[in-house]
């Protein structure tokens, strides 16, 4: 009785919630999967008809997604890539002491606090603008031929604005592990006559596993759907060079007016999404679950 | 091969003067406690030896090799932490072996050291698991076995016990003791506990403030503390010290006035005067609750006591107000608020001049050898 009644309040107590989260995700997938079946283009707004998985063959066969997908993959794996390298590199720099410690790390932390569009604006017209960024400055200062960025590297560009932003991510995470790792330890390390690079090897990357597969884990949910600093540099271009899936169901939806096509699309990605996701958890996962 | 030799050695952090001047040899084959309060510079004193800390000045040998600026890896010796300092992601075997593979030692060896030190520490079964998966002794056993691998000049050990709960540490300490005869390396110990120290060591350093007030076996310790800080540390229920006056002195001694009753004590007085204010130190144990012994007596009122069974804490207030801890037997018939004399025994007492100095026992105790 008592049990029963407990779990009576539980039930009411979180249900609000439940509710609440299951209308937020079920009501935009159910459309999404609803238009997807349809024949709906902005351009004819009378026209509705049920045409079933004709979205998605025309989808999956459109040249152009394959080449999304590809450049997906190259730019989740590429920013995971220079985070976690990078990250480990900077928090182990950070990690020792000196005079502005404090300040250095803050200012290392703070370009994740740049909304991305604001970022993407900055490099585009600040940094990488091939007549009066500073990047092609310093490059014509050494006598070099200034690199035109969106035109030439599309893709490579779109990744470097992207792991400026998720470098901090990955470093403050990385940082708070190395925080934790037991002063005795490194000590025992050096009685036992660890050098700096088998100590990094044996000591401090096993400890940081865990720290990586959380950074890997977060910034692969936010990797995959990149839209902002496409928007706004390279507009997905030249042709479909820096088009990644995100940036192709946009196009698809309001660009070519075609909101069925998109919704098959946004279905799609959230499958492969989900075949990623599953495939890493189970590669990585496990150092989750030790301790 | 294990002999340790510290030569002036000093270290302070910044203004503060952790360990002052400290002049010890530990001789190959010695078990050497560093014992003292919280804050006495044992733990860094050993960090000294291990080379963790660098010596702000003195000289550090060993063997006779002075080691003074050679990095702890290199200094051949091997360190028990007081958290054990385990590589968690490795397993128990891999945790052994780490120095030797770091040292580029054959495979084959590796493997033969480890299990041969497995084998002493009774951890053949848990070789494959993560320190995680094991109880407290058994961590503290492949802390130990990591130091026992490397076959090092001397083990440093930092409160490695002081993580275990009573049961436990009885039989670790025990071990460590057995072990210590088995393998017959010199041994570096650091403890607050003082029977850790009189139970393991052949020499005990009593450290305070940074200052070796006095190195010795237990029982000299024991029996000829040098000053009334070492003779409050080392005993436990803690001495008994009474305000005294120093009376006649003559070739037996000299008597001391505590009250009204004088005591002739077995100690070299001169330099002292008749009159002087002094401290009479004696420790519960020796304290004679047996009736009528013909010795001189102090009473007072029963203020607590505490049964521990075989033997029974009577707290004892004097006329003056001091307290008395006394020892007695287990079955002893005492109440609260009884009047009670004991009996007090000359040759058991230390007198202790205002500035806290021994004065020298005339008879050394036949067991308190150097």
């Amino acid at each position: 009785m008592a049990i029963s009644r407990e779990r009576l309040v539980g039930v009411g107590a979180t249900s609000p919630s439940v509710v609440m989260l299951l209308l937020w995700m079920v009501v935009p997938l159910g459309m999404t999967i609803w238009f997807s079946l349809h024949r709906y283009l902005l351009l004819q707004p009378g026209s509705y008809t049920l045409v079933g998985l004709e979205n998605y063959a025309y989808f999956l066969q459109d040249p152009a997604f394959l080449n999304a997908l590809w450049n997906t993959l190259v730019l989740v794996g590429s920013v995971l890539i220079i985070t976690v390298v990078f990250g480990v590199a900077i928090a182990l720099l950070l990690n020792q002491p000196f005079w502005g410690q404090g300040i250095a790390r803050i200012l290392a932390i703070s370009p994740f606090f740049i909304m991305p569009t604001a970022s993407g604006l900055i490099w585009k017209n600040l940094l990488m603008d091939p007549n009066s960024g500073f990047i092609s400055w310093a490059m014509k200062s050494l006598s070099l031929e200034p690199i035109v960025w969106f035109s030439n590297w599309p893709l490579l560009s779109i990744i470097l604005i992207v792991a400026w932003r998720w470098l901090p991510f990955a470093t403050l995470i990385l940082l708070t592990a190395l925080q934790s790792l037991d002063e005795e330890q490194r000590e025992a390390a050096q009685m036992d006559g660890a050098r700096p690079i088998p100590y990094f090897l044996y000591i401090i990357l096993p400890h940081l596993a865990r720290a990586i597969t959380v950074v890997v884990l977060i910034e692969m949910i936010f990797l995959l759907v990149v839209f902002a600093e496409i928007f706004v540099t390279t507009s997905g271009g030249p042709g479909s060079e820096s088009t990644n899936l995100a940036f192709m169901i946009y196009k698809q939806a309001l660009l070519q007016f075609d909101v069925g096509g998109a919704s098959a699309g946004g279905v799609i990605a959230v499958v492969l999404a989900n075949i990623i996701a599953i495939f890493l958890v189970r590669l990585i996962g496990k150092n989750l679950d030790e301790e | 091969m294990g002999s340790i030799t510290l030569n002036g050695v000093s270290k302070a952090f910044g203004e503060t003067n952790v360990i002052r001047d400290v002049n010890l040899t530990i001789e190959e084959r010695d078990f050497v406690v560093f014992v003292g309060p919280s804050g006495s510079g044992k733990s860094t004193l050993l960090r000294l030896v291990a080379g963790l800390e660098d010596v702000t000045s003195g000289r550090i040998e060993i063997d006779g090799r002075d080691v003074t600026a050679t990095p702890p890896a290199r200094r051949n010796l091997a360190m028990v932490f007081q958290s054990y300092a385990l590589y968690p992601h490795m397993s128990v075997r891999n945790n052994m072996a780490f120095g030797l593979k770091m040292a580029k030692e054959d495979k084959a060896v590796i493997e033969q050291k480890v299990n041969e030190a497995a084998r002493i520490l009774e951890l053949t079964d848990y070789l494959d698991r993560r320190p995680a998966a094991l109880s407290g002794g058994q961590r503290q056993r492949v802390a130990i076995g990591r130091a026992i691998v490397r076959d090092p000049t001397a083990f440093l050990f930092d409160e490695p016990l002081s993580n275990l709960d009573a049961a436990l540490r009885v039989q670790m300490r025990l071990e460590i003791a057995r072990l210590h005869q088995a393998l017959g390396a010199t041994t570096v110990y650091v403890t607050h506990d003082q029977i850790e120290a009189m139970t393991l060591a052949n020499r005990i350093v009593v450290l305070r403030d940074g200052v070796a007030e006095q190195v010795g076996s237990p029982l000299a310790l024991y029996h000829h503390p040098v000053n009334r800080f070492v003779a409050g540390f080392i005993g436990s229920p803690t001495m008994n010290f009474l305000p005294a006056t120093l009376g006649a002195a003559d070739d037996n001694g000299v008597s001391a006035w505590v009250g009204d009753t004088e005591v002739p004590v077995a100690v070299d007085a001169s330099g002292h005067e008749e009159g002087e204010a002094v401290t009479l130190g004696i420790r519960p144990e020796h304290l004679l609750t047996s009736g009528d012994s013909g010795l001189p007596t102090l009473s007072g009122e029963v203020q607590v006591f505490e049964r521990l069974g075989g033997i029974t804490y009577i707290y004892l207030r004097l006329s003056d107000g001091e307290v008395l801890t006394v020892e007695a037997p287990g079955d002893i018939a005492v109440k609260v608020g009884d009047r009670r004399s004991v009996g007090i025994d000359g040759i058991n007492c230390h007198l202790f001049a205002p500035d806290g100095q021994t004065l020298p026992a005339l008879r050394r105790h036949p067991l308190a050898t150097e």
